[in-house]
């Protein structure tokens, strides 16, 4: 009985002071919360980039631009890659001939690229240039993606979009003409297509989205060369796009409420990373750049839209995953198991001289913080 | 007496059978106030004297034979998922303790009784949150805060007991006025001065109860809890000079719901079905309807006028955000049953012996989250056990007793889809359950 006495008091002893251990703190925001992996966006800050934040490319000579993304120790059944490798392929202004080409770097942590600004004496390894005469002296929009072994370069060029198909990621072997051009029969489309970004659907079918004016159009192919458009809306006799710009709001009615749009002039280029849903359903995920006109001045956002199933008219998200005023465009997206790093082409504005556009870079979830980042990759 | 028992208890368990079932929040709802009750499935409301009557029924301090004081611990860990990860809600954890003093007046028994939670790395949490940030709203921030309450208790005749009193709680108020000169190409000539006024009100809700004993072996009570909101009122201003270019005014103005606590009735009984079998229910409507949304109204004015020549090229001036539509959460009322049942297996002169088990079903009251707002909820099963002892008057100069007391409650929520109608939602779809563990011990001193 004399020990229960002592065991009562110890009890007491402890739950007294343990209670009065009360002091205020800052408790973090809950983890792993669920998302469509699409946003919001916030740039990265001094201590998740080397270099000049949020700039991961940045040159002002090359003019580094239009990035797309790619996995290189493939794909979790989520879509998710296993790792932060990833090698980026966008356009450069060619130190040689002048013109835009197409170039590859990649780096071990999604943020440390072989080439960029720091990593001095190092350059991103061209592996396209226009060298046909239907591609005239440019490409542009590179859309990258990886089937059965195979990496399928996709690009755009005055006679339409291109494509180049790889083993190793480096050495490429153009088709010989154009996979996709111009239809008249598609009376929305106002320009040659451009913009490209083709994704690969679950049941294996190639899935492209495309720019060719002020909308965008999507098309689909079994072998990835051979592509057919797609009618956003089979009831209707015309071939319609699948994403077009909102109309105008007034400012009045922003200030009652309203939530002014984000596209109102043009919508471009489409980056296309559909996924199955926890709940199994086929989401087509879509990020682009809206374009607008905001009193007198023109600006531009990355925007969401999506759908449900694979066919059909996308559905815009009414605010921008991503903003910051410096003419962003052209996005790219890389996802790990962590959240995603958006690719995105926005000005650097230095102290002195003109802006000039670079690859920014940006992560979601916000409250998340990435780890510091590692050395630069070794190569290309 | 008999039949009466016998229509009372027929009609409560008719109330169980018949009506949806429920869901709660706040520390003492969720996992309960004090180690035998908690033990029990919170199903104690006719059939509790000691300091947990301060929440669960105030008229049971009246029945208390003599001054008693309690101390404990408990401590509430979450397992929860979205999409089979994780969410990392914090734990609720904390000092439980509490008073009871009995006395006579006018040669009417009465008591007086205070009880407290007091978190022990916390006494309150604010947290604003958008509307469309997914966040297990019962469960996140809710129940993390100081509980105190005070009641009074009399029992007019030996069969009746009444009580009520007050629980106490704090909101915040607070404002943040900052004003001064930004010299941007010189920020050592900068000079900002700020104030900070920050209050943490005292919200009150009242709290009472009654108990009716039927017969010697059958009680039943009912207990009233008010509503109580908690407020979170910030304002912000910043003004001054962006030397060399421009003036800046900027205010904000937040105005939100930290923590809602609906208002709550509770008709439970009480029946001891052998010297050493006594079992308890319990039935509590929780006006969830009447719920607020906690997302904050905000409302922000600011004015930067270009300066001369107007702004630079690599300046870009930011813009009002626009306003948030705040979409009202969609809450039902529930009623939720509390099961408990209690075995003496051992009797002797000095010391006592209990094995407790309980049970409530908490429907979630929150409506499928398909559009924008993601207040994620599930239905919660919540099987608890317990184990006391008593030992009587244990020394000389304690003639009353000391109890032990200690309990284990497993939470399960029932993994369950939310699909969105929109598929450009941000969120998505997602899966989402888990379950909670809740542990603890209570020791008390009767004197």
């Amino acid at each position: 009985m004399k020990h229960v006495k002592y065991i009562v008091f110890a009890a007491l002893f402890c739950a007294f002071f343990d209670g009065c251990a009360t002091l205020g703190n800052v408790t973090p925001p809950d983890d792993a919360l669920p998302s469509s992996g699409a946003g919001p966006f916030r740039k990265l800050s001094a201590n998740e980039v080397q270099g000049v934040a949020p700039f991961v490319l940045d040159d002002a000579h090359s003019l580094y631009r239009e990035p797309t993304a790619l996995p290189l120790d493939g794909l979790n059944a989520d879509g998710t890659s296993p790792t932060m490798r990833v090698a980026l392929y966008f356009v450069a202004k060619s130190r040689t001939s002048g013109h835009d080409v197409i170039v590859r770097t990649h780096a071990d942590d999604a943020r440390s690229f072989y080439g960029a600004p720091l990593d001095v004496g190092h350059f991103p390894q061209e592996v396209l240039a226009a060298d046909q005469a239907w591609e005239g002296d440019d490409l542009a929009g590179p859309s990258v993606v990886s089937s059965n072994g195979t990496i399928y370069l996709y690009y755009a060029t005055n006679g339409g979009i291109g494509l180049a198909r790889s083993t190793d990621g480096f050495a490429f072997t153009k088709e010989a003409g154009p996979v996709f051009t111009s239809d008249a029969s598609a009376a929305w489309e106002t320009a040659t297509p451009r913009a490209p970004s083709v994704a690969i659907l679950p049941s294996g079918e190639f899935r492209m989205l495309y720019n060719a004016g002020f909308c965008i159009g999507e098309a689909s192919s079994q072998d990835g060369v051979h592509f057919t458009r797609l009618d956003a809306d089979p009831a209707t006799p015309a071939l319609d796009p699948v994403l077009c710009p909102d109309a105008s709001v007034s400012d009045e009615a922003v200030d009652a409420g309203a939530t002014r749009p984000i596209a109102t002039t043009r919508v471009d280029d489409p980056e296309l990373f559909p996924r199955i849903t926890p709940a199994g359903r086929l989401q087509f995920r879509v990020l682009y750049t809206g374009y607008t006109v905001i009193d007198g001045v023109a600006s531009s956002a990355i925007g969401f839209a999506a759908r449900f199933g694979d066919s059909g008219p996308l559905v815009k998200n009414p605010g921008a995953v991503y903003n910051v005023n410096k003419n962003e465009h052209a996005p790219a997206i890389f996802a790990w198991q962590a959240g995603e790093l958006l690719y995105v082409t926005q000005n650097d504005t230095p102290s002195s001289g003109p802006a000039y556009p670079a690859i920014a870079a940006a992560f979601a979830p916000g409250q998340d913080t990435l780890p510091t980042p590692n050395g630069y990759a070794a190569g290309p | 007496m008999k039949s009466r028992a016998v229509f009372v208890s027929v009609a409560t368990l008719a109330i169980g059978l018949f009506f949806p079932a429920v869901a709660h929040a706040n520390p003492l709802d969720t996992f309960g106030f004090g180690s035998r009750e908690a033990a029990m499935g919170g199903a104690v409301s006719a059939d509790v004297s000691d300091f947990s009557a301060n929440y669960y029924n105030p008229a049971g301090l009246a029945r208390a034979k003599g001054l008693e004081l309690s101390f404990g611990y408990f401590r509430a860990d979450h397992f929860l998922k979205t999409n089979g990860r994780e969410n990392s809600v914090d734990p609720v954890r904390g000092l439980v303790a509490g008073i009871v003093a009995p006395g006579k007046l006018f040669d009417i028994p009465f008591a007086f009784g205070l009880g407290l939670h007091l978190p022990d790395d916390r006494i309150s949490r604010i947290r604003a949150l958008p509307q469309t940030e997914p966040r297990w709203e019962l469960y996140d921030n809710r129940n993390q805060r100081l509980y105190l309450a005070a009641n009074l208790a009399v029992s007019p005749w030996p069969w009746l007991q009444v009580g009520g009193g007050l629980s106490f709680m704090a909101a915040t108020e607070g404002t943040l006025d900052i004003s001064g000169d930004a010299n941007i190409l010189s920020p050592q000539n900068s000079q900002l001065r700020h104030e900070v006024d920050a209050d943490l009100t005292a919200i009150r809700y009242p709290q009472m109860g009654a108990r009716i004993a039927l017969s010697k072996k059958t009680a039943i009570a009912v207990v009233y809890r008010g509503q109580f909101q908690l407020d979170l009122d910030l304002r912000a201003k910043l003004h001054g000079d962006l030397a060399p270019f421009t003036t800046a005014f900027y205010a904000l103005e937040a105005k939100s719901v930290d923590a809602f606590l609906p208002q709550q009735v509770v008709v439970g009984g009480s029946w001891e079905l052998t010297d050493r079998i006594r079992a308890n229910a319990d039935f509590t409507w929780v006006n969830w309807s009447a719920y607020i949304s906690p997302v904050a109204n905000l409302a922000v004015d600011l004015n930067i006028p270009p300066p001369q020549g107007g702004w630079p090229a690599n300046i870009t001036p930011p813009t009002v955000p626009t306003p948030t539509k705040v979409v009202p959460i969609a809450m039902h009322d529930r009623l939720v049953p509390h099961l408990g049942v209690e075995l003496e297996p051992l009797k002797l002169r000095k010391i006592e012996g209990f094995v407790r088990a309980g049970y409530e079903y908490q429907k979630s009251p929150i409506s499928p989250q398909t559009g924008i707002t993601n207040y994620i909820d599930r239905d919660r099963h919540a099987f608890s056990a317990g184990l006391g002892v008593k030992l009587l008057a244990p020394l000389r100069e304690l003639p009353g007793d000391v109890r032990l007391d200690l309990h284990a409650q497993l939470s399960e929520l029932s993994n369950g889809m939310t699909t969105k109608t929109d598929p450009s939602d941000l969120v998505g779809d997602y899966m989402a359950g888990g379950h909670i563990w809740n542990v603890g011990f209570t020791t008390t001193v009767g004197f």
